[in-house]
């Protein structure tokens, strides 16, 4: 794992924020979903993630943090926020952008919008 | 082991109370040592393994002296050589499960249909083995060819004691029907392991242990005896059979897994939880990650990603080939290859057309999304296990007939089913399928309520003590033998 400028090191929720808006969009972007919909509590199945989606956007997340990731990483942590924490706090990553706070964040991670009539009342009684 | 034979839980019971007295004794004397420990864990697995089959733990002793002595050479050796005793192991290891497993099925099978009357001949040969499958040969076949996999790819190359290499391949809650263990999570456990007696083990244990019981015992084999395989003509019963038997398969492996946590538990150790309440999923990506787990994710590691490597290009033909590899390894029978065949193609169509689909129902508010997902899923799955219990495959194509004829969905096939069952056997029926139901719902409100453990209501200390009592009083008067045995 390789953290990237030490002697300005970022809050840790920083990097994990970072880390989850990357993934939100990267998801989005792969699944051909609008990121507002995604929810980084949710597991990543529930928006039709499938095992060559994980082991790509491992890949890809791999390029963009410069480090040497488990291709079996959203397999173990299946939701973003897992997957983000265990990044930053146990394998120690950082991102580059969080470093330097020049990080130009397009979609923010957002819950997604409540629905309504018997999507509402779903959401209700799952506690989602 | 079986846990539904009464020989397991005598011989547990015949050769815990003498040993236990004497480590008592001996622990207040200040004359037991540690290790003893780990020497009575190992002597009551093996045990209980000759209690369960004699033919397979003869192949056991075999494979487990042959696998010990290679990776601790492997250990030794670097690059090349490494790898190449590595990969004879794995080779040896797979081909005594092809012997026993597939050969039968390689001559009569596929080559009797390229060659006429050799099927008819080879059966009437007496070949060594071929009898049937030893039990638990697939399981801890798996779990050896993972250990040496991890051992080899390991960055610390360190020596393995011979004794804890057999109580890591042994481990009597687990080696005949899983849960498959890696290096990583069970390895750390049993190096230098000690019985840990203490309350909170034994809480635990019994909470798994009575959950496990009561899957198996009460739901699993009261469903049982009512699902019937000759009756290819009636849509309505061929799909009600296949539902009945979607729930018996989970709540009788679920039932077996969960046993073996408890069992596990008593003594100190933790297993891996192989089902993640399955019946919950909303896509068959999810299901696979739910059901199954250890095996799932054996064939993620030593098949699918291996496969794969770096290219992406053949992705998805990989993905469908350890699919249908998955579902040969369930049986030698083509239904069997079918189900995974089935289930790789569930994905890609998932993948390729699923998403526009997901994308509109997303939309919809007045349909709930998550219910049709739901229920599609369910769908998919009860209409998989069809495949995975017809072993005839003349009748299993009558009934897949059968169900895409829509004129055969009648009311008087209704009707014919309606009254199938007398009264009491309705009763008795419709009764476990409410206990199931319950069982089921509970799973969804622990993962809808995203609780650490899908489990957690079912194992809550009132729902586990009345989940022991109801096992008591409504277990199965003949328990069915466990369906995994079989693979």
């Amino acid at each position: 794992m390789q953290l990237k400028d030490s002697n300005s090191k970022p809050s840790s929720s920083n990097a994990v924020d970072t880390i989850q808006e990357w993934l939100v969009n990267q998801i989005a972007k792969q699944l051909g979903i609008n990121a507002q919909t995604i929810k980084v509590t949710e597991p990543l199945t529930r928006y039709g993630l499938d095992s060559i989606d994980s082991v790509t956007i491992v890949g890809e997340l791999e390029d963009w943090l410069d480090a040497e990731l488990p291709p079996t990483l959203l397999w173990d942590y299946p939701t973003i926020e897992k997957a983000s924490q265990y990044l930053v706090n146990e394998a120690g990553v950082t991102p580059a952008e969080t470093t330097n706070q020049t990080t130009e964040v397009t979609t923010k991670p957002q819950e997604a919008p409540k629905e309504k009539a018997w999507g509402g009342l779903w959401n209700k009684i799952s506690g989602s | 082991m079986n846990f539904s034979d009464f020989g397991f839980w005598w011989v547990l019971l015949l050769f815990s109370i003498p040993y236990f007295s004497v480590r008592y004794v001996a622990k207040s004397l200040n004359l037991w040592k540690g290790s003893f420990d780990a020497v009575g864990l190992a002597a009551m697995s093996l045990l209980l393994f000759v209690n369960a089959s004699r033919s397979s733990f003869a192949i056991f002793i075999c494979e487990i002296i042959f696998n010990y002595l290679m990776v601790w050479w492997m250990l030794r050796q670097q690059g090349w050589k490494a790898k190449a005793i590595a990969t004879t192991v794995v080779v040896i290891d797979i081909a005594i499960l092809a012997y026993f497993k597939y050969l039968n099925f390689f001559v009569e099978d596929v080559l009797g249909v390229l060659v006429p009357g050799l099927a008819a001949n080879w059966q009437g040969k007496s070949i060594p083995g071929m009898g049937s499958i030893p039990p638990g040969l697939s399981f801890y076949t798996f779990q050896m060819v993972a250990f040496v996999v991890d051992s080899y790819t390991s960055r610390k190359k360190r020596t393995i004691g011979a004794l804890d290499y057999i109580n890591f391949v042994s481990f009597f809650p687990q080696v005949v029907a899983g849960p498959i263990e890696r290096r990583a999570d069970f390895f750390p456990q049993i190096e230098s392991f000690r019985f840990k007696f203490t309350f909170e083990n034994f809480e635990t244990g019994l909470r798994w242990l009575s959950l496990g019981l009561f899957m198996k015992f009460v739901l699993a084999d009261n469903i049982s005896p009512y699902i019937k395989l000759d009756q290819p003509d009636n849509p309505w019963l061929v799909w009600f059979f296949a539902f009945l038997f979607t729930l018996q398969i989970y709540f009788d492996f679920g039932g077996y897994s969960f046993i073996a946590v408890g069992l596990a538990k008593f003594v100190g150790v933790n297993l891996t939880i192989n089902f993640l309440a399955p019946y919950t999923s909303q896509s068959i990506n999810e299901f696979w990650r739910r059901w199954h787990v250890t095996l799932s994710t054996w064939f993620r590691d030593y098949v699918f990603l291996p496969l794969m490597g770096k290219n992406k290009t053949w992705a998805p033909f990989y993905l469908f080939l350890t699919f249908t590899l998955s579902g040969f390894w369930h049986g030698a029978a083509w239904n069997f290859v079918f189900w995974g065949a089935y289930h790789g193609l569930l994905l890609l169509i998932i993948r390729y057309a699923g998403r526009p689909f997901y994308k509109f129902i997303g939309q919809q508010r007045l349909l709930m999304p998550q219910f049709i997902s739901w229920a599609l899923t369910f769908g998919s799955v009860i209409l998989g296990c069809l495949f995975f219990m017809e072993t005839n495959t003349p009748r299993l194509f009558a009934k897949l007939q059968t169900i895409l004829n829509p004129w055969s969905y009648s009311l008087s096939n209704l009707g014919e089913a309606m009254s199938f069952f007398s009264g009491n056997e309705a009763i008795a029926l419709g009764f476990t399928l409410v206990l199931a139901t319950t069982v089921l719902l509970m799973e969804h409100i622990g993962v809808w309520q995203k609780r650490e453990c899908e489990y957690d209501l079912l194992l809550s200390p009132w729902v586990s003590r009345a989940l022991l009592a109801l096992t008591v009083l409504l277990a199965a008067n003949t328990p069915s033998p466990f369906i995994y045995f079989e693979f």
